[in-house]
């Protein structure tokens, strides 16, 4: 159990902010705390899964990875989009 | 009366130069205060300032010049302008005072090292009149709010803004050093006396008389139009560097520190004037949008300047003409969510006809920045404020200070909002834009130190690390802390839209 | 944290670092405390709650230049103080009275260059006097300029807003006197065209002995980084002895050789410098509530004094008709700095 910093870019956002998580969280976790500060907020709300993307990479982290097996590095810039 | 002209004197007074018998060159003008670029005295000695005045008719104008515009002051006790003003346009007023008075006066701080270090008489006698002038501004820019402080604690700000650690005193801090008082005399009379005050301010103040005027509140135009007649001269102190630089080999460093400078003045200006024209200024009262006055007032005329020079477009210019049609949208949003950090109360500015207007100046406002206003107006029409309030902090630039902003992109899944971090020492920056991560990476020495709010947070500088905390850190307390300027009764056309369905 | 809420702050009849003095704070005050952040480092940071509290003068960085140069000449200096913005310049002045007080002393010498032009004054001059005019008089324009650099350099290293607003006041003084010297230089060029008015001023300055020893002194003390002691070297030592010698002592040598002008712009002069005398002196008096200030002081002006004293004895030893112009010049500027306390 330990904050884990992120700095989280959600869909439809227009700011990028600073995201506590969890080293033990997975990702679905880590994109429901960023909905948490974004979505039904400042974006609206939207049904479908969320991923979660290093920035500039084209392929999402897979869903039950956890934080500390992820190989994010401490405010590594994420982006968390809704998949089609 | 047999008085001279000013010609036949004028240049013995600013003859003033001398070679130093008893203590070395480099000591009576260090480099890193006075000329870094070594440019020889037979140049210096060629400084021939635009804009000429003398001592004598400057206590004569400037003695009418306010005996003006404390009259209007006179007046303003029996005026209750403040009372009536909408609250929007008082946002206009606090922000300008709290951002701007205390920087007036570190500008005389500018003008001492010229006219201290500067080496030409005629640079040294600007610097001098520079110096008159900010003290003026400045005394200006805390008489005038200190009237207003019976109403409202916010205009304590005036004063005690870049005395605490919030965001926007960080901010300005930062870049106003940078430009004004922590580099040496040439390099800051390019940055702060060509692209700052001559680039920026100069035409701000202009604009913002004409606003004022159209309010009603002639006080502010009053004070605004006769601080500009000052700077219109003393922002000239600059001009005759930036041609020694180029003439003399270093149009390159020149490049830098304005292209530097430029970016970094167009940063604190989209912040502060960006939402005062676009949203805070009253529907009613708005002619050009904030696009329109940076392309009629800033970009034409800064071009038409750096060409006359031998300098070039900076490398960003379309970066920037990019950022001109959603940064200041995007900022103003930013400010709006933490208004809790803000020592005035932003005003939405999204009524249906507001955003008529912004759709007209700024095609496809709706479906981006507007959409997310609906998310905010439909929580407000179901009383749920909370949800319009801030639970994190925003990411923040390690150059400039502010949020990273972009307009939302649905479509596709490249994102426009961009963390541009660079790993440097063991440490990641975080850069809003490319030409803030250029600025870091060429003075890297300069900018490594600095610590954003949110570096202190996470260095648990800051505690306890909560929202309350972080606003006790930033020293604004409630009965001073920004709300929404109209108490959400805007949100009110939008119920009687639903209802009319 | 405790979780009662913080108290709402309510309005206030003054700013928040005023009210507490509990009275109604003059036009002064309000306009000239707590202006900069530059000095937020030496404030007592208690004047309202969430005040900042910083040990660096600069918010960029501890490591450039600029902040090296402002800890070791400002924030190490041995003249220490725990509160330079109590500072008050006693006769508070702001912008608008500084304008309107100098427009109508600048009005008061129009009239007299006026009058003396009228007259032809130049006209009669000994051509004795004209000589030490063109080498001792129109030179002037470049130790003015030295004080008005000096005066501008007190003010940016100044410990509080207060105290920087009384130096760059000075600065202004200063210039104005380099203007009123260049101004009579032009007249003086038109009367008598070959005695090298406004073109040998420099080679006067730079090569002539009488004015080598102000030259020393100007050089130096520009270069006396500290900021107390560029302020003692300036304000305790230099700018008394060149005011005493070319103002006061010229004056003196002007009326026995009939030469009112010199005289009624001397006397002009010296009211610009007395303000200087009041505003240092206020200075002195705060910076003595630190008694290990009065040693620090004393010991700047034992360094300086004889470099002062040369130069006067230099200058006003080729004052024609003035026997006891450097004794009095000494005496006078002595006086001033023991009405402070200190000797020498």
């Amino acid at each position: 159990m330990a904050l884990f910093p992120l700095v989280s870019s959600f869909e439809g956002e227009v700011l990028i902010y600073l995201l506590a998580v969890d080293t033990e969280n997975t990702m679905d976790e880590v994109a429901a705390a960023a909905a948490e500060q974004s979505a039904g907020k400042w974006v609206p709300a939207k049904e479908g899964p969320l991923r979660v993307r290093v920035q500039g990479k084209d392929t999402p982290l897979d869903r039950d990875v956890k934080v500390k097996d992820s190989g994010l590095a401490p405010m590594t810039p994420v982006q968390i989009y809704y998949e089609d | 009366m047999a008085e001279l002209e000013r010609t036949e004197w004028y240049d013995l007074a600013r003859t003033t130069s001398w070679t130093p018998k008893y203590v070395k060159e480099e000591e009576f003008f260090p480099p890193e205060m006075s000329d870094p670029y070594g440019m020889p005295q037979e140049v210096w000695d060629t400084y021939d300032e635009p804009y000429k005045t003398t001592y004598r008719d400057y206590v004569r104008v400037q003695r009418d010049k306010d005996i003006g515009v404390y009259s209007v002051r006179a007046a303003l006790g029996r005026s209750h302008f403040v009372e009536k003003a909408p609250r929007g346009w008082l946002s206009i007023l606090k922000s300008h005072y709290g951002i701007i008075a205390s920087v007036e006066f570190t500008a005389a701080i500018y003008n001492c090292r010229n006219a201290r270090f500067g080496r030409a008489g005629g640079m040294r006698n600007t610097g001098t009149f520079g110096i008159l002038d900010e003290i003026r501004h400045g005394q200006l820019e805390f008489i005038f709010p200190h009237e207003y402080l019976k109403n409202d604690r916010q205009w304590d700000w005036a004063v005690k803004t870049y005395h605490t650690d919030n965001w926007t005193a960080i901010a300005g801090r930062h870049f106003i050093e940078d430009v004004m008082v922590t580099r040496d005399a040439v390099s800051s009379t390019l940055m702060n006396g060509f692209c700052l005050e001559t680039g920026y301010t100069n035409v701000q103040f202009i604009s913002m008389a004409a606003d004022a005027a159209k309010m009603g509140d002639y006080t502010f135009s009053n004070v605004v139009t006769s601080i500009q007649t000052d700077e219109a001269r003393h922002a000239q102190i600059g001009a005759p560097n930036v041609r020694f630089l180029v003439e003399t080999g270093h149009k390159d460093e020149a490049q830098y520190v304005l292209d530097n400078a430029f970016w970094r003045s167009w940063k604190l200006f989209l912040t502060l004037t960006g939402p005062a024209i676009d949203y805070f200024t009253p529907l009613e009262k708005r002619e050009k949008s904030f696009k329109e006055f940076m392309e009629e007032w800033i970009i034409a005329q800064y071009r038409r300047q750096i060409d006359d020079m031998g300098i070039d477009e900076p490398w960003y210019w379309d970066i920037f003409l990019d950022e001109l049609n959603y940064a200041h949208h995007g900022l103003h949003m930013g400010l709006w969510r933490y208004r809790p950090t803000l020592f005035w109360d932003p005003k939405a500015g999204v009524t249906p006809p507001e955003r008529e207007w912004l759709e007209e100046k700024y095609p496809g406002w709706n479906d981006t920045f507007g959409k997310s206003w609906d998310v905010v107006i439909e929580n407000l029409k179901n009383g749920e404020v909370e949800k319009t309030l801030p639970l994190t902090l925003p990411m923040l630039c390690n150059i400039c200070q502010l949020p990273f902003v972009a307009p939302p992109n649905r479509k596709t899944k490249d994102f426009k909002l961009h963390d541009h971090t660079l790993e440097h020492n063991g440490r990641l920056y975080h850069f809003c834009s490319k030409p803030c991560k250029w600025i870091f990476e060429t003075e890297t020495d300069r900018y490594q130190e600095h610590k954003t709010l949110i570096d202190r947070f996470l260095a648990g500088e800051i505690q306890p690390m909560t929202i309350p905390g972080v606003l006790a850190y930033m020293g604004v307390a409630p009965g001073e802390m920004g709300d929404d300027a109209d108490k959400y009764t805007w949100v009110d056309a939008y119920r009687d839209v639903k209802a009319a369905q | 944290m405790s979780d009662e809420a913080p108290e709402v702050l309510k309005p206030l009849k003054t700013f928040s670092h005023l009210a507490k003095e509990r009275r109604r704070p003059s036009e002064y005050e309000i306009t000239t405390t707590k202006a900069y952040w530059l000095m937020d480092s030496l404030a007592p940071g208690d004047d309202f709650p969430g005040e900042r509290q910083t040990k660096e003068p600069f918010e960029i960085s501890s490591e450039i230049p600029m902040a090296k140069w402002y800890h070791k000449y400002r924030d190490e200096s041995p003249l220490q103080y725990k509160n330079w913005e109590a500072y008050r310049d006693p006769d508070e002045t702001i912008y608008r009275t500084y304008c309107r007080m100098q427009d109508g002393q600048e009005t008061y010498v129009d009239g007299i260059l006026d009058e003396f032009s009228e007259t032809e004054h130049d006209v009669d001059l000994d051509p004795k006097w004209v000589k030490v005019l063109a080498s001792l008089y129109t030179p002037g324009r470049y130790p003015l300029c030295a004080l008005q650099m000096g005066s501008a350099y007190i003010a940016q290293m100044a410990g509080s807003s207060t105290i920087a607003n009384s130096a760059m006041f000075q600065t202004a003084d200063e210039f104005r006197w380099v203007s009123r010297v260049a101004y009579r230089t032009a007249e003086l060029a038109k009367t008598h065209k070959d005695a090298g008015f406004g073109q040998d001023e420099r080679k006067h300055w730079e090569g002539d002995a009488p004015w080598q020893g102000f030259r020393e002194l100007f050089e130096k003390a520009l270069v006396a980084y500290d900021m107390g002691e560029s302020f003692t070297a300036i304000n305790l030592v230099a700018k008394p002895a060149f005011d005493e010698a070319f103002f006061r002592q010229f004056g003196a040598s002007a009326r026995r050789n009939n030469d009112m002008l010199v005289h009624f712009l001397a006397d002009a002069a010296l009211r610009d410098s007395e303000r200087s005398r009041r505003w240092s002196t206020s200075f002195v008096e705060l910076a003595l509530n630190n008694p290990a200030n009065q040693k620090v002081f004393q010991g700047w002006i034992d360094k300086w004094v004889p470099l002062a004293d040369k130069a006067i004895d230099a200058f006003c030893g080729a004052l024609p008709d003035l026997p006891d112009g450097a004794k009095d010049a000494k005496k006078a500027a002595k006086a001033f700095r023991a009405s402070l306390g200190f000797s020498g």
